[in-house]
C-alpha cells in the first residue's frame, strides 16, 4: 500500500526567475536576522529567540506556495513567513524587544511574531494548540463557500501532542482546506526523531486521518514549493488537507544541508546570481538589519496601565481597580 | 410571553440568534440530529442544517479549538460541551488559548465564543456528570462566566452572552432545566452581563447564591422568616466578572452575608466573594461571613443530597449568622 | 392585610418610659416609610419616630401627655403587602418551541417538577419576586449619632462585652468608625447606660396633692417639658444640701478688656459677651479646686472626680429650661468658647440640639443677663456638686484705696452640695473665679 502521495508535476519543479531571485534575497535576509538575534540573546539583550537556521527553506518556500488571502499559523521559529508575507523588519524588531510599538505590546515573550495584515495569527508557544484553530478557520472558510486555506507549521515534536491529533482529526473529517507543515528537523529540544514516534517517519501519520501524506526534502526549496502549491490545489478543490513533512535531516550521520547555499547555487546555475550580487544584497541585508535593531532597541518599554487593556474588550471593575 | 421550562427557553434563544445572526454556529456532541442530549439543540438541525448545527467528533479539545479558529476567521461559534464534567480536555484551549487570544495580539486577534455546557448534582448522575468548576474558569483573566437560575434570565442571558464582545462560559444547571418554569417574553430582549437580581429583599442577612441552589436559598429563607429571621436574597446570575455594587449594597444594608454554591468550598468561588466584601464592607459586618458549600470531596452518587448544600443546611448558617 | 404593632423601642439611657407630646398622624392615614409618626419626650430630649415600614395607620394608643413604657404599643399598622403575582396563564404559541420530552442521555435524571419550585419561582426582573419589601428595623430614633454605626468586629465584640449600644457612641475613628477607645470611654462617661437596671425616675415622697375642681379656673395638662423640670428640680433640692455662697466680683478691668478685644473678635465673626471669660475663669478654677467637678456615684458609694470639663450652661428656650454643654471648656480659647456657646443656645432655641450636645456637664453656669437680679440661690445641675450663678453688672460706687470711686460690679452666686463640699472648699473656689474675673491678665497663665 502506498502510503505516501506524491507530488503533482504540473507544480513540482516550477519556478519562475523572479519567484527564485525574492526567495533566495528573502532567505538570506532571514538568515541575517537569525543570525544577529541568536547572537544578541547569546549576550542577553534579548531574552529569548526562536532560530530557523537551517530551514528557511522550508518555512519561506511554503509560505510562497501559499495565496495571500489565505491564514498563517506559525509555531515558534517562521518569523520568516510573516516577513515574507509583509511584516515590517523593523516591527519584527519591536516585537523581539517587547517595545511600546510591539503589536503584541510587550505581553508575550518573543517568537513568533503575528501580522495581521498578512494573516499571520497570533499563536501560544504550547506546542500544538494552533493546529485546531488552523483547521477551525479552513473550516469556517469552506462553510462560507470562500476560497481561504489555512497553512500551519509546527516542528516533528508536535505530532505527538493531543492537539495534533485533535485538529488533524477534525481536518480530515470536516475536509476542511488545511495545508499543515511538518518541520522534521531530527530533533524536538534533546529528543531525537527517532524516540518521538514508532511511525515511519511523520507523513505516514496522515493515513490515521484520512489525510494525504507526502515527504519533501526540507532543505529544497523548489520541492517544498511544488509540495505545498499541490496540497492547497487539492484542498481548495474539496479534496481536504495534506500533511506535508519537510525532511531537513534525513538521518543523524549525513552532514546538514544549508538550503540557503543551496538556493544560491541553484540560482547561479540558472544564471541568476553572482558575487557581484551577492555583496550588494549582504551589504544591503546587513544594514538593514541593524537599522531595525537599532530602533527597538532605542524604544521605550509599553506603558504600565497597558497591562489591563484588552484582557476584556472593555475594562472591567475589577481590573479598573487594579490599575488604579 | 410564553411559560416555558429553562431547555425551551435556551432553544429559543439559540434559534432566535440563528436566524439574527448568520455567523452563529452550533457545533458539539450529538446536538445535531438528536438535539442534544437534554433536547436544548432540539429543531435547530432541522431549520438550519449541517453547515450551522454540527456533531463533531468525540473531542472536546477539537470542539473548543477548531471552534477558536472559526472565531477568528469572523464566525460566531456556540460550542456545547455536553457535561462540564468533561470539559478538562478543553481546558489547555480555554485558559491558554480563547482567554489570552485577545490580550496577547493587543486586541487584533479576539476569539468571540459562548461555550455552552450543564453544570450541577441533584440528577443522580454521579462523580463525573454533576461537577460546578465555575471557579476555575472565573480564576482565568478573559473568560466570563454566566449562570442563570431560571428560563426568562436563560434566554435573555444567552442573548446578551452572543451579543458580548468576549469569551463567555455559560454553566446551565441542568437539574432545574425542566423544573424550572416561566413567563418568557418571544422574541428580543437581553439581559445584562454583570448585573445581579435581588429576588426578594430583606433586612437581617444578605444570601448570595445561583443556579439550581438559588431555589434552596429561598426555601430556607421562608423557613428562616418563621423563625424571625428576614432575608435578603441574590441571585448573582453573572458570576465574573460580578455585580460587586449589589452585593455591596445588601451587605452593607444587612450586615450578614451568607454564600450558597454547590461546587466544593475550598477556593470555591464563595471565598473570592468573602474577600470582595471584607474589602468593601468591613466596618458593616455585624458577622463573620459564612459559606454553604459542596464538601471537599468528589461528587457521590448514592448520597448525593447528602453533598448538596439543600435548604435544610443552609437554614442553620443563615440563622446563626443572623444571630451572631 | 398584614397588621403589625409598633411599639416603643428601647433607646438606652437608662430610660424606661416616655411621654406623648404630638401626634403627626391619626388613623386611616397612609403613611410612608420613613414619614414622621410621633413625638415623644424622654428624659433630656424630645424625639420624633419615623414609620420603619409603609402602610396605613388602623389605630394609635395614647394620649397627649400619656407616659408610655418602652416597648410598649404606640400604633398599629396595616402594611402594604405584595404577594407574588399569580403566574399570567400562557398558551403556547405557533412558535417552534416544543417540549421533546425526557432527555437522550443515559446518564441523570432531570426531573419536570421539583419541590419548592412552582409556577411563579423566581422572577423574572429584579425586584419582581414575591415577598414584602421590608424596611429597616426600628423606627429612626434621633438621639443616635448613627443608626448604623460602622466599627470592626473587634469592636463590636467589646461593646456587645460591655454592654454598650454602638449606635449611642460618638465615633471618633477613621471613616467614622466606633472604636475600641471609644466605647471604653463611653462607659465612664456621664449619660452612660449603667450596667445594672435603669436610674429609677425619683418618686414624690409624699402623696400627690390634689387641686379640687372648681369654677373659674383653667387646667392645662402639666407634662412634656415643664413636667420633665419639675422632676429633676425636685430630685435636686430633695437630695443635695443646697448651700448658696455669695460674693461681690470688680469687673472693671473685665469690662475694659472685652471693650478692647470686641472689635478683634468682630473680625473674626464673633460677638464677644462675658459668658465665655467666665466659662475660662471657672473652667481654670476647676483644675485648682477638683473637688467642684466632681459627682456622688450613689449605687457604688464612690465620688467621682473628673478630669474633664465640660460646663453646663442653662439656657432659657420656649420649650422651657435646657442645659447645652461646652465640652472641653479648658482646652478651648474664648473666641471657641463664644462660637460654641453661639452655635449651642441657637440649636436648643430651635429644638435642634442633639442629645449628645444636651448632656455630660460636669459644672453648669446659670446666666440670666440683664435681668439677673442682685444674687439668687440657683439649684444645682444634678448630680453635679455646685452651680455658678453669673447676676447683672451694675455701675456703682466702690472704695478703692480709700477713696469713693466708680466702679463695676457684678455678684456672683455659688450654691453647692455640702454633703460633699464643705464651705471653705467653695469659698475658696468662689475666690479663685473671682480672682481671675478681676485679674483677667492671669488667664494668661491658664491657657493650654
Amino acid at each position: 500500500m502506498q502510503t505516501l502521495a506524491s507530488v503533482d508535476p504540473a507544480h513540482a519543479g516550477v519556478l519562475s526567475d523572479e519567484l527564485g531571485i525574492a526567495l533566495y534575497e528573502h532567505m538570506v535576509l532571514v538568515r541575517a536576522v537569525d543570525e544577529r538575534l541568536v547572537a544578541l540573546q547569546r549576550d542577553g539583550v534579548i531574552a529569548s529567540h526562536a532560530s530557523a537556521i537551517g530551514e528557511e527553506a522550508a518555512i519561506v518556500g511554503a509560505a510562497a506556495a501559499m495565496r495571500d488571502e489565505d491564514w498563517i499559523f506559525p509555531s515558534s521559529r517562521e518569523f520568516a513567513a510573516a516577513l515574507w508575507r509583509g511584516m515590517p523588519l523593523v516591527a519584527y524588531a519591536h516585537h523581539v524587544f517587547g517595545t511600546a510599538r510591539d503589536p503584541g505590546r510587550g505581553r508575550n515573550a518573543p517568537d513568533p511574531p503575528f501580522w495581521k495584515a498578512a494573516r499571520v495569527v497570533s499563536v501560544s508557544p504550547l506546542v500544538g494548540t494552533q493546529i485546531p484553530h488552523a483547521v477551525g478557520v479552513a473550516w469556517a472558510a469552506s462553510m462560507k463557500k470562500v476560497d481561504v486555506a489555512s497553512l500551519v507549521y509546527f516542528g516533528e515534536g508536535a505530532t505527538s501532542s493531543n492537539d495534533f491529533h485533535t485538529g488533524l482529526n477534525f481536518a480530515g473529517v470536516t475536509k476542511a482546506p488545511v495545508v499543515a507543515l511538518c518541520r522534521n528537523n531530527g530533533w524536538a529540544t534533546s529528543t531525537p526523531a527517532s524516540k518521538q514516534t514508532a511511525s515511519a517517519g511523520f507523513a505516514v501519520k496522515a493515513v490515521a486521518y484520512g489525510l494525504r501524506g507526502v515527504r519533501v526534502d526540507g532543505t529544497d526549496v523548489v520541492a517544498v514549493l511544488g509540495a505545498v502549491r499541490d496540497a492547497r490545489a487539492r484542498a481548495a478543490s474539496g479534496l481536504g488537507g495534506t500533511l506535508i513533512e519537510a525532511v531537513m535531516l534525513r538521518n543523524e550521520t549525513e552532514p546538514r544541508v544549508d538550503p540557503v547555499l543551496r538556493t544560491r547555487q541553484h540560482l547561479e546555475g540558472r544564471g541568476l546570481w553572482d558575487a557581484a550580487r551577492q555583496e550588494r544584497l549582504s551589504r544591503e541585508v546587513h544594514a538593514d538589519v541593524e537599522r531595525a535593531i537599532a530602533e527597538a532597541a532605542a524604544t521605550e518599554k509599553p506603558a504600565r496601565a497597558s497591562i489591563f487593556d484588552d484582557v476584556y474588550a472593555e475594562l472591567p471593575w475589577h481590573l479598573r481597580e487594579e490599575r488604579d | 410571553m410564553t411559560q416555558m421550562n429553562m431547555v425551551q427557553a435556551i432553544n429559543d434563544a439559540l434559534r432566535h440568534e440563528m436566524r439574527r445572526d448568520d455567523r452563529v454556529v452550533v457545533l458539539g456532541e450529538d446536538v445535531g440530529k438528536v438535539g442534544g442530549v437534554f433536547r436544548v439543540t432540539a429543531g435547530l438541525w432541522d431549520e438550519f442544517g449541517d453547515d450551522r448545527v454540527i456533531d463533531t467528533p468525540l473531542s472536546e479539545g477539537g470542539i473548543v479549538g477548531t471552534a477558536i479558529g472559526m472565531a477568528l476567521y469572523g464566525l460566531l461559534p456556540v460550542p456545547e460541551i455536553q457535561f462540564s464534567d468533561f470539559i478538562y480536555p478543553a481546558y489547555d484551549q480555554i485558559v491558554s488559548e480563547l482567554a489570552k487570544l485577545r490580550w496577547r495580539s493587543g486586541g487584533e486577534y479576539p476569539a468571540k465564543m459562548v461555550l455552552r455546557t450543564p453544570v450541577g448534582g441533584g440528577i443522580r448522575g454521579g462523580l463525573y456528570h454533576s461537577q460546578s468548576p465555575e471557579s476555575l474558569f472565573i480564576h482565568v483573566a478573559g473568560l466570563k462566566v454566566v449562570c442563570p437560575s431560571n428560563p426568562h434570565d436563560a434566554k435573555g442571558l444567552l442573548l446578551a452572552s452572543i451579543r458580548d464582545p468576549d469569551p463567555v462560559l455559560f454553566f446551565e444547571p441542568k437539574r432545574i432545566y425542566r423544573a424550572s418554569k416561566g413567563e418568557v417574553p418571544e422574541g428580543d430582549y437581553t439581559v445584562p452581563l454583570g448585573k445581579a437580581a435581588v429576588v426578594r429583599a430583606g433586612t437581617d442577612v444578605t444570601v448570595l447564591a445561583w443556579g439550581a441552589m438559588l431555589y434552596e436559598a429561598i426555601a430556607a429563607a421562608d423557613e428562616a422568616k418563621k423563625q424571625g429571621v428576614d432575608c435578603e436574597i441574590v441571585d448573582l446570575r453573572t458570576l465574573w466578572p460580578v455585580d460587586i455594587e449589589t452585593i455591596v449594597a445588601s451587605v452593607k444594608k444587612t450586615g450578614r452575608v451568607v454564600v450558597v454554591h454547590e461546587a466544593p468550598k475550598t477556593c470555591g468561588f464563595g471565598a473570592e466573594l468573602i474577600a470582595l466584601v471584607n474589602e468593601k464592607a468591613f466596618l458593616h459586618l455585624e458577622a463573620p461571613p459564612a459559606r454553604v458549600c459542596g464538601f471537599d470531596t468528589p461528587f457521590p452518587y448514592t448520597l448525593e443530597m447528602d453533598y448538596l448544600p439543600l435548604a435544610h443546611r443552609i437554614l442553620p448558617a443563615v440563622v446563626a449568622t443572623a444571630r451572631y | 392585610m398584614a397588621r403589625w404593632e409598633f411599639k416603643l423601642p428601647d433607646i438606652g439611657e437608662g430610660v424606661t418610659e416616655g411621654e406623648i407630646v404630638a401626634w403627626l398622624v391619626k388613623p386611616g392615614d397612609v403613611v410612608a416609610e420613613d414619614q414622621p409618626m410621633i413625638e415623644v419626650m424622654t428624659d433630656k430630649a424630645t424625639v420624633t419616630i419615623t414609620a420603619p415600614k409603609a402602610g396605613t395607620v388602623m389605630e394609635t394608643r395614647g394620649k397627649i401627655g400619656e407616659i408610655v413604657p418602652v416597648h410598649g404599643v404606640l400604633l398599629v399598622f396595616d402594611l402594604v403587602g405584595a404577594a407574588s403575582a399569580a403566574p399570567a396563564a400562557g398558551g403556547t404559541n405557533g412558535h417552534a418551541v416544543k417540549d421533546d420530552g425526557p432527555a437522550a442521555t443515559a446518564v441523570g435524571d432531570i426531573k419536570e417538577t421539583l419541590p419548592g419550585m412552582g409556577g411563579a419561582g423566581v422572577g423574572a426582573s429584579p425586584g419582581s419576586g414575591g415577598g414584602v419589601s421590608v424596611g429597616s428595623g426600628a423606627g429612626a430614633v434621633q438621639g443616635y449619632f448613627n443608626e448604623k454605626p460602622l466599627a470592626t468586629p473587634a469592636t463590636r465584640k467589646l461593646a456587645r462585652d460591655m454592654s454598650v449600644d454602638l449606635r449611642r457612641v460618638p465615633p471618633s475613628g477613621p471613616q467614622g468608625r466606633v472604636t475600641k477607645t471609644d466605647v471604653e470611654g463611653f462607659t465612664r462617661a456621664p449619660g452612660a447606660a449603667p450596667t445594672a437596671g435603669h436610674a429609677p425616675t425619683p418618686a414624690p415622697a409624699y402623696a400627690p396633692v390634689h387641686i379640687a375642681a372648681g369654677p373659674l379656673e383653667e387646667r392645662i395638662p402639666f407634662a412634656g417639658m415643664r413636667r420633665k423640670i419639675s422632676q429633676k428640680m425636685a430630685q435636686s433640692t430633695h437630695t443635695a444640701a443646697h448651700f448658696t455662697f455669695v460674693e461681690e466680683c470688680d469687673v472693671t478691668a473685665l469690662k475694659a478688656l472685652r471693650a478692647r478685644l470686641k472689635g478683634p473678635a468682630e473680625a473674626a465673626g464673633v460677638k464677644l459677651s462675658f459668658l465665655p471669660f467666665i466659662v475660662k475663669a471657672t473652667a481654670a478654677a476647676l483644675k485648682k479646686h477638683p473637688m467642684l467637678n466632681t459627682a456622688l456615684d450613689e449605687s457604688t458609694s464612690e465620688l467621682v472626680f473628673r478630669k474633664y470639663f465640660h460646663i453646663g450652661i442653662a439656657t432659657a428656650t420656649e420649650a422651657g429650661l435646657m442645659v447645652p454643654v461646652v465640652k472641653d471648656a479648658d482646652r478651648r480659647s474664648i473666641l471657641d468658647i463664644a462660637r460654641e456657646i453661639e452655635r449651642l443656645s441657637t440649636a436648643a432655641r430651635a429644638g435642634k440640639a442633639k442629645l449628645d450636645e444636651l448632656q455630660g456637664s460636669t459644672f453648669t453656669i446659670t446666666s440670666l443677663g440683664a435681668q439677673g437680679g442682685l444674687f439668687a440661690t440657683p439649684i444645682i445641675n444634678f448630680p453635679e456638686v455646685a452651680i455658678l450663678g453669673v447676676h447683672q453688672m451694675k455701675t456703682k460706687p466702690v472704695v478703692k484705696d480709700g477713696q469713693i470711686v466708680i466702679g463695676d460690679v457684678m455678684l456672683l452666686s455659688l450654691s453647692f452640695d455640702h454633703r460633699i463640699v464643705d464651705g471653705h472648699i467653695g469659698a475658696a473656689f468662689a475666690y479663685e473665679i473671682i480672682g481671675y474675673l478681676e485679674n483677667p491678665d492671669r488667664l494668661w497663665l491658664e491657657m493650654a
